[in-house]
């Protein structure tokens, strides 16, 4: 637990989120097409996933690399990510950019979306080092990431499988099959992160398909659930520690709702979230929004 | 031809799963349907690798994808008609879009399973799957072929769909033939009409052959156990030396070996009479040989379309030559 709330990890996973962002930003402003709202949500659980709680493989991470040629990391030796929300792909991309340069570069971000780009508007699996499933299609990621978390188990190697849901997508029916039969198989080596957002493409999931009771719900269920605030990194830390110390002990998986907000750390975005799903940003507005992301040592 | 034993395709299935059970890689998706789908002698042997999910057909293709990435053998059977369309797009999604191999199973194809009607019935299935870049497709003639096609396929890596039935059928194939990939099976020569047929229909046609040739018409029975690929060469050859083409299926004329003959006649510019004998419109409940008759399936039926269209080519053939 001390390690979560060290000041100087806090510190750094911010920066790195940050980064994030920035990437995120200027993707997307480039290709002229994307989701910043969607991307920008999930930065924080991105930067805690990728730099502090997911085992990697050592090239993955650029502070081991040692003269290395590019290679898809060997995915059987780590933990794996699944992004079901899968337009919010920028993040993912940006995320392994700062990971290691030489999977993707600062060029490289300028790709997405571009065709023959291994940015891909919505993620294919082994376009990139990391991307490990195909996904866009709502509703299928939770149930790959069952899959790969039953084979694993099958296998009897100790790694674990992230998932990312978004709360609009909790309304495709397959998740709450997957929900169902992820309890009852006992995949405890199982986190699902929810990115509460609160948006869906056309505006507010409260005016909706309103399920605010989707926490006791998901408990009836099995799951060991914890709601956090998806932007304290220390908060996003102690949760992921938990979840994985309370499946091991419940044999379930865990589940995380993390409250956040669509366009975080872009205040433009943030004043009007529902706005923000796949809306584009005029020059100025780019302007002002890179400004305010801008690295202050 | 003497009486036959009669076996279900998926009886053949069943054997070959539990033949090869010992390899690990292999994990069976249940969807509460081990009794019908045959995989129940798996389950009981293999427990560990038998993952029961329930009434969740696309939740298990999609869980089997992710089983797949990990490089393992994913088996998803269920009914033809649950498996090809409720999980339509998991399979094009999780499956083919994530580049992986598996194994999807359907049973109870076709106007063959009967007195369950019309939503138990595979008639769409082969249309749906053929859509699919990747996705092999096999159909076999028998109980024998369908062991020997699923021996294939759980030592392979492919993206396949095995259509199956729970008919009873009879050993239509001699007892040496051995499966072989993208190969057609010519089953009876005769230089005037050709019959192009698949699974439980091979047999009706042989017999119609038969009779055929009672009245002095003679035709080959071509089997097609892998309808995508096809084996486009054998086809080929046949359309070019009959007078007419006749193929038969238990599923709808649209979109199944019907049509896939279709293309390879047209795409390859040869000009040969065609006809399709299959399922048009839905299916409905009945004893499987009053519905086999009802849609021209049963041996008399192929026998009098067959006759008919055969003499009408040749009409046609005389009056323009």
């Amino acid at each position: 637990m001390e390690n979560s709330t060290d000041k100087n990890v806090t510190g750094s996973l911010k920066e790195i989120a940050k980064g994030i962002r920035r990437g995120i930003l200027t993707s997307i402003y480039t290709a002229k097409s994307g989701h910043y709202g969607s991307s920008l949500s999930w930065a924080d659980i991105a930067a805690t996933l990728f730099f502090h709680e997911m085992k990697l493989n050592e090239r993955d991470s650029r502070a081991t690399l040692v003269n290395s040629s590019v290679e898809i990391s060997d995915s059987s030796k780590r933990d794996i990510f699944v992004l079901s929300k899968g337009h919010g792909a920028p993040t993912l991309y940006s995320a392994i950019s700062i990971l290691n340069p030489e999977y993707v570069s600062q060029e490289d971000l300028l790709t997405l979306r571009k065709m023959g780009s291994p940015l891909q508007g919505h993620p294919v699996r082994k376009s990139l080092p990391l991307v490990d499933a195909s996904t866009g299609s709502l509703g299928q990621g939770l149930s790959l990431a069952a899959g790969i978390a039953y084979a694993i188990k099958q296998k009897k190697e100790n790694r674990r499988v992230y998932v990312l849901l978004g709360d609009g997508e909790i309304q495709e029916g397959q998740n709450w099959e997957a929900f169902m039969s992820s309890v009852n198989l006992g995949l405890d080596n199982l986190t699902i992160i929810v990115d509460k957002n609160k948006c869906q493409l056309e505006g507010f999931i409260g005016e909706r398909m309103p399920l605010e009771n989707l926490p006791s719900i998901l408990s009836e269920f099995g799951f060991y659930v914890q709601c956090i605030d998806g932007h304290d990194i220390s908060q996003i830390l102690n949760s992921y520690e938990n979840a994985r110390e309370i499946s091991q002990r419940n044999g379930k998986p865990s589940l995380i709702i993390a409250d956040t907000t669509k366009g975080k750390g872009v205040s433009l975005m943030e004043r009007e979230p529902w706005k923000w799903h796949s809306k584009l940003l005029d020059e100025e507005d780019y302007s002002i929004a890179m400004e305010e992301l801008k690295w202050k040592n | 031809m003497e009486e036959l034993n009669r076996v279900a395709t998926r009886d053949g299935f069943g054997k070959s799963l539990l033949r090869n059970g010992d390899d690990p890689r292999i994990i069976v998706f249940g969807c509460d349907l081990t009794g019908a789908t045959k995989t129940n002698e798996f389950a009981k042997k293999f427990p560990d690798r038998f993952c029961e999910v329930g009434i969740q057909e696309q939740n298990a293709i999609s869980m089997a994808g992710g089983v797949a990435i990990e490089g393992l053998r994913p088996v998803i059977p269920s009914f033809g008609a649950f498996i090809t369309s409720r999980a339509y797009e998991q399979i094009l999604v999780s499956l083919g879009y994530n580049d992986v191999g598996a194994l999807v199973v359907g049973t109870h194809s076709g106007l063959a399973i009967g007195k369950d009607g019309q939503t138990q019935m595979g008639i769409t299935d082969i249309n749906v799957m053929r859509g699919i870049p990747r996705m092999e497709i096999f159909q076999p003639a028998d109980a024998r072929e369908a062991q020997q096609i699923t021996d294939y396929l759980l030592k392979t890596n492919n993206l396949a769909y095995l259509r199956l039935s729970r008919t009873p059928s009879p050993l239509v194939l001699p007892e040496e033939h051995k499966f072989e990939f993208n190969k057609a099976t010519v089953l009876r020569e005769g230089r005037d009409l050709t019959f192009i047929a698949s699974g439980d229909t091979v047999y009706n046609s042989l017999m119609a052959a038969e009779e055929l040739h009672k009245e002095g018409v003679e035709s080959s029975v071509i089997s097609i156990s892998t309808l995508k690929p096809i084996d486009e060469e054998t086809i080929l050859n046949y359309a070019k030396r009959s007078r007419c083409i006749v193929v038969v299926e238990d599923h709808s004329i649209v979109g199944g070996l019907g049509t896939i003959v279709s293309e390879i006649i047209a795409k390859n510019g040869v000009g040969v009479p065609m006809k399709s004998i299959g399922i048009e419109g839905f299916g409905e409940s009945g004893a499987p040989e009053d519905l086999y008759k009802k849609h021209g399936l049963d041996i008399e039926g192929i026998l009098r379309t067959s006759l008919n269209f055969y003499k009408n080519a040749r009409q046609k053939d005389l009056f323009f030559k």
